[in-house]
């Protein structure tokens, strides 16, 4: 049937071969039939990002990244603009969310193994992921110029200054002078708003050309004729993406309609104020594992060592498991070690919470 | 996996053991509690317990920010030093207020612009901080004017009317502005309430630095500004409760469409999957090969083949490339399959070829100009399509098409329903066209206990009506022995005769019928065929008998 | 699940979408984007709020007699004339291609210096290419302040 569509999508088909793309790309690509809920957690973590990326244009509408301006425009946003709250609620939330979502995305290819030959450089480019949502939390917390942000961030630069020989150079070009002032949240504002952004696209981008290059992984167990069994990806496990989506959002929303203020102490509303420093001042939760190891470690440069070669370590960890088992329940000493990781970490960010 | 439990069981073990280290915040080590805490003397260690159910140590405002000294020095000289460590000890009584306003300002404030301050000035002995405020040693709490403004402590030096008349001034503004805290509690922490915070502190304070001047004229005036500023934090509190009630229902909505959306998706892959596999299906009961006893189930003959190409083997294209050695090699087994289970079955034996169903060029030798118009069974618009399935194989099987289109299982078939088509129960080349046992079996793949299965008690009947079906032929193949004996006698078989060839028309036409799927209908025409079967051998019986 | 115990081949058999399963996810979509671009557009929508400062209320005091005050309100630039019997507000923008208008103290007039317009303190046209007079705004006085409103 020559209808209008096929016409036009003719047309296009013509100029950009749209039609071979998408029957490549997505009606015919196929996947292990092993996969189960949690692989799809990578998709997840897209909407979330897209949602960040949505609401923080949004935002600047309305923000104003200057150290006398930038608080009331978020108050503003909070009370005058219409949904103004509900925006920037979503980029609070949002950001939280993606930290957990990306750390149990983490945590199942780490459980499955997934980080062995050939992927090794899918892990590489994870944690590299990581490390700028991490940067685009740190940046981002400052730039509300309230109590919260501005002390947060002071302890978190001074966290940097311990860092032998390059901290406290590293510490002043990020504050822009020896304290934090007007001039770091200009260049907190660069970082968050055009730097850091796209970076994380680009490195999704890589992220996904590897995975599809690769495949997606297969359940470790599992047996060779269920390895080989392959099922469509569109629409069957698209569909099965979407409703694991939609049940994290659900979740989101939930958090966010009934508990608003779950990541905004009373400090978060006040202006920032150098003079006066808060209570009981500590990074936001996903740093607070470090900061105690920081605080339970008696010699500072002691601490930040054993940070960094905590983070080398989860770098090069597909370099250090070589073994070609993937099972871990085949493998006693992988998974004491990682259960003693992950509840250690856990256990350290409850004692940095409690504090 | 006993380890994966055994390491699950450490999980709570840890968290628990995390959580009674972590206790709540200590004090802060200070040695000026930890020595007089020990003093034998209860003057001196009586307050430690005081000032600990005090707003002060609330705040964490220990002894030495108002007494001076040094809260980490161990030596009490050292400790309580004038000189190093700028210890002031306890005020006498006229620098009470100096004492305390130093951090309390503008109390300090207000109460300098009292009476009292200026009598105090002059030497005498009145009301200072601690009169009204240490009743209890250094307990000092917050109180309301009710509890500060007794006549036992007042009259003591005025007359009771003046304090009564303060107290009832300042209680009513304190008590207002408590209400209204309280109703701005409803909905802290679930939106900024800091304006009405910020607004609500002011109040407090100028009330506060007003109720210090003990002038009962500016204490009223006063009390009306701060009225009408409660007035209007209450009426944006209210706008506040309303914001809230909106944005709760607004996430109710929005969590429930979530949870909605992803439970239709969750259905609509169920269904996909189901869907797949009513086709898969189609393909099992394809690789079960046919077995070929023909007597049992009724035959639907077909009409006449229009178009019958009559090509032989030889001359049809899709046949004669299919069936060569080389090109069985590098098909797809089950294309393989296919070849093999047609040529052995109905359709091949009755020189039905490809084309007749898929469509394609038969003539052309090549294989892409054979295969022009041939569209996977997956697309909707193939002849093999499955909803396309009765109009195809109804072009030559049009009475079975003509039943069909009546049965419950065509409309369900249309409306994207569960429902089967030809292949379900023929098998996927038809080669299941006979045996009973086989076609029932298919009956099961719909019919049967499982949670979406419908109407179980069907596949008993549709055997026994089969079962029926070989009784009546039986009958028929009876009555027709009858008849051909009572012929050879040379009797009058034509009323028999005739009964027998209606009977046996009937049976044929069954085979058709059985595909508009009414049971009963069926039954009863079975047992209509069978009576008249019976009534014939019964005739020609009689004849014979009767001879 | 019977898809799942197919002999490896068989893929391209696998279910399609429906078009009613495509018009499903379509609307749920539809309801979905729709639901959150209504707040979008009113979070973006450029708001009575104006984009510029508002100076809507003047103390009296500050406006002499046959002097005109410019004021901003809401971000439009508004002139507020005191007579001896009232107080005049109306737009500074002249209505023929939009210059800023001024006042002349001697002649008790607004004229706009790009083509010569004249207006009367309360908006009419005088003279010049004006094809309407300046929009008038509401002016309330209460406890000695003035407080401009909305257009009339």
């Amino acid at each position: 049937m020559a209808s209008r569509r096929s016409r036009a999508l003719d047309w296009l088909d013509e100029r950009t071969g749209v039609r071979g793309l998408v029957r490549k790309q997505l009606l015919e690509y196929l996947i292990p039939a092993t996969t189960n809920r949690w692989y799809s957690l990578g998709f997840v973590l897209l909407v979330f990002v897209a949602i960040q990326l949505v609401s923080g244009f949004l935002l600047l509408f309305y923000y104003v990244p200057d150290a006398s301006l930038a608080f009331d425009s978020i108050e503003r946003i909070m009370h005058e603009i219409p949904y103004g709250w509900l925006i920037r609620l979503i980029h609070v939330h949002g950001a939280n969310a993606m930290v957990i979502v990306l750390l149990l995305h983490m945590l199942v290819v780490v459980a499955t193994n997934a980080y062995k030959r050939p992927r090794e450089l899918h892990w590489l480019t994870g944690c590299l992921l990581l490390f700028t949502t991490l940067g685009l939390c740190f940046t981002g917390y400052l730039l509300p110029w309230s109590q919260l942000s501005f002390w947060a961030t002071t302890v978190g630069m001074r966290i940097v200054q311990s860092v032998p020989y390059v901290g406290p150079t590293i510490m002043e070009y990020f504050q822009g002078g020896t304290v934090v002032g007007p001039t770091t949240l200009g260049r907190a504002f660069a970082f968050h708003a055009s730097l850091l952004p796209l970076l994380l696209l680009v490195l999704i981008a890589v992220h996904i050309y590897l995975v599809r290059h690769t495949g997606i992984s297969s359940l470790p167990g599992a047996s060779p004729d269920a390895v080989a069994r392959k099922r469509r990806f569109f629409p069957g496990f698209l569909l099965e993406d979407a409703a694991v989506a939609l049940g994290f959002l659900a979740a989101f929303s939930g958090v966010l309609f009934f508990l608003p203020h779950l990541y905004l102490p009373p400090e978060a509303f006040e202006k920032a104020d150098p003079f006066t420093t808060p209570l009981h001042v500590k990074p936001e939760w996903y740093f607070l594992a470090q900061y105690q190891v920081l605080r339970l470690v008696p010699s500072k440069t002691l601490g930040i060592l054993l940070q960094l070669v905590a983070f080398a370590a989860l770098l090069l960890l597909p370099f250090l498991d070589r073994s070609e088992c993937r099972d871990p329940r085949k493998r006693p000493i992988f998974l004491v070690g990682f259960v003693i990781v992950v509840l250690g970490s856990v256990a350290l960010t409850l004692l940095g919470a409690l504090a | 996996m006993m380890r994966v439990r055994a390491l699950a069981g450490a999980v709570p073990a840890l968290l628990l053991a995390t959580a009674t280290v972590a206790e709540a915040p200590q004090e802060a080590p200070n040695t000026c509690i930890g020595c007089h805490v020990e003093e034998e003397d209860e003057e001196l260690s009586a307050p430690v317990a005081e000032w600990r159910r005090s707003v002060h140590a609330r705040a964490e405002v220990t002894c030495d920010a108002c007494h001076g000294g040094d809260p980490l020095e161990e030596d009490e000289e050292l400790s309580m030093s004038e000189d190093d460590a700028g210890y002031v000890g306890a005020p006498s009584w006229s620098e009470v207020p100096a004492f305390c306003g130093a951090c309390h300002e503008e109390i300090l404030e207000g109460y300098s612009e009292s009476v009292m301050a200026e009598h105090l000035e002059e030497g005498e002995r009145v009301a200072v901080c601690t009169t009204c405020h240490m009743s209890e040693g250094h307990a000092i709490v917050s109180q309301t004017p009710r509890e500060i403004l007794t006549e036992e402590r007042c009259g003591e030096c005025h007359d009771a009317d003046r304090a009564i008349a303060l107290r009832d001034v300042l209680e009513k503004t304190s008590a207002r502005i408590a209400t209204v805290d309280q109703q701005v509690e409803r909905v802290r922490g679930r939106i900024d309430t800091g304006r009405l915070d910020r607004e609500l502190r002011e109040i407090r304070k100028r009330h506060l630095v007003i109720a210090h001047t003990y002038d009962l004229d500016r204490i009223s005036e006063v009390a009306q500004v701060c009225d009408e500023r409660l007035q209007a934090v209450t009426s944006q509190a209210d706008e506040l409760i309303q914001e809230v009630r909106f944005r709760r229902n607004l996430g109710g909505g929005v969590v429930a469409f979530f949870i909605i959306a992803s439970f239709g998706a969750l259905r609509l892959e169920r269904d996909l999957r189901r869907r797949a596999g009513r086709l898969a299906l189609l393909f099992a009961l394809a690789c079960a090969v046919a077995q070929s006893s023909r007597a049992e189930a009724p035959v639907a003959k077909p009409a006449a083949h229009p178009g019958e190409a009559a090509a032989s083997e030889a001359g049809n294209q899709c046949v004669s490339c299919h069936r060569r050695k080389e090109t069985l090699r590098v098909l797809p087994g089950w294309q393989r399959d296919h070849f093999v289970l047609w040529s052995r079955g109905e359709h091949g034996l009755a020189d039905v070829t490809c084309d007749a169903c898929h469509g394609g060029q038969s003539d052309a030798p090549e294989k892409a100009a054979s295969h022009a118009g041939i569209r996977p069974a997956s697309d909707p618009e193939s002849p093999v399509y499955f909803k396309n399935l009765p109009r195809t194989c109804g072009s030559c099987h049009e009475d079975v098409q003509k039943a069909f289109v009546h049965s419950r299982h065509y409309k369900e078939l249309v409306k994207d329903r569960l429902a089967p088509s030809c292949n379900t129960c023929h098998g996927f080349l038809m080669e299941i066209a006979r045996p009973s046992h086989l076609l029932v079996d298919s009956c099961e793949l719909c019919h049967n206990r499982e949670p979406d299965g419908v109407k179980p008690e069907i596949v008993d009947e549709a055997r026994r009506a089969l079962d029926h079906v070989a009784r009546a032929r039986r009958s028929i193949e009876d009555a027709r022995h009858t008849v051909e004996i009572a012929r050879d006698l040379g009797l009058e078989t034509g009323r028999a005769a005739k009964r027998l060839r209606k009977a046996e028309q009937l049976l044929d036409e069954t085979g058709a019928r059985w595909h508009s799927f009414h049971l009963g209908a069926f039954e009863s025409d079975l047992a209509e065929i069978q009576a008249m079967a019976e009534q014939s051998k019964n005739a020609a019986m009689d004849a014979i008998l009767t001879r | 699940m019977a898809s799942d115990e197919r002999a490896p081949g068989h893929e391209w058999e696998e279910a399609q979408l429906s078009r009613r399963d495509v018009i499903g996810i379509g609307l749920v979509a539809g309801v979905g984007l729709v639901a959150s671009s209504l707040p979008i557009a009113r979070y973006l929508a450029p708001s009575a709020l104006g984009g510029g400062a508002s100076d809507a209320e003047i103390p009296i005091d500050r406006l002499v007699v046959w002097q005109a005050e410019r004021v901003l309100v809401r971000g439009a630039p508004i002139y507020v004339v005191r007579t001896p019997d009232e107080i005049l507000g109306c737009s500074a923008i002249c209505t023929h291609l939009g210059c800023i208008t001024r006042w002349n103290r001697t002649q008790r007039i607004f004229f706009c210096p790009c083509h010569g317009a004249r207006f009367a303190p309360d908006g009419r046209v005088l003279g010049g290419p004006a094809p309407s007079p300046l929009p008038r705004y509401e002016i309330v006085v209460r406890h000695g302040k003035v407080r401009i409103g909305e257009p009339t």
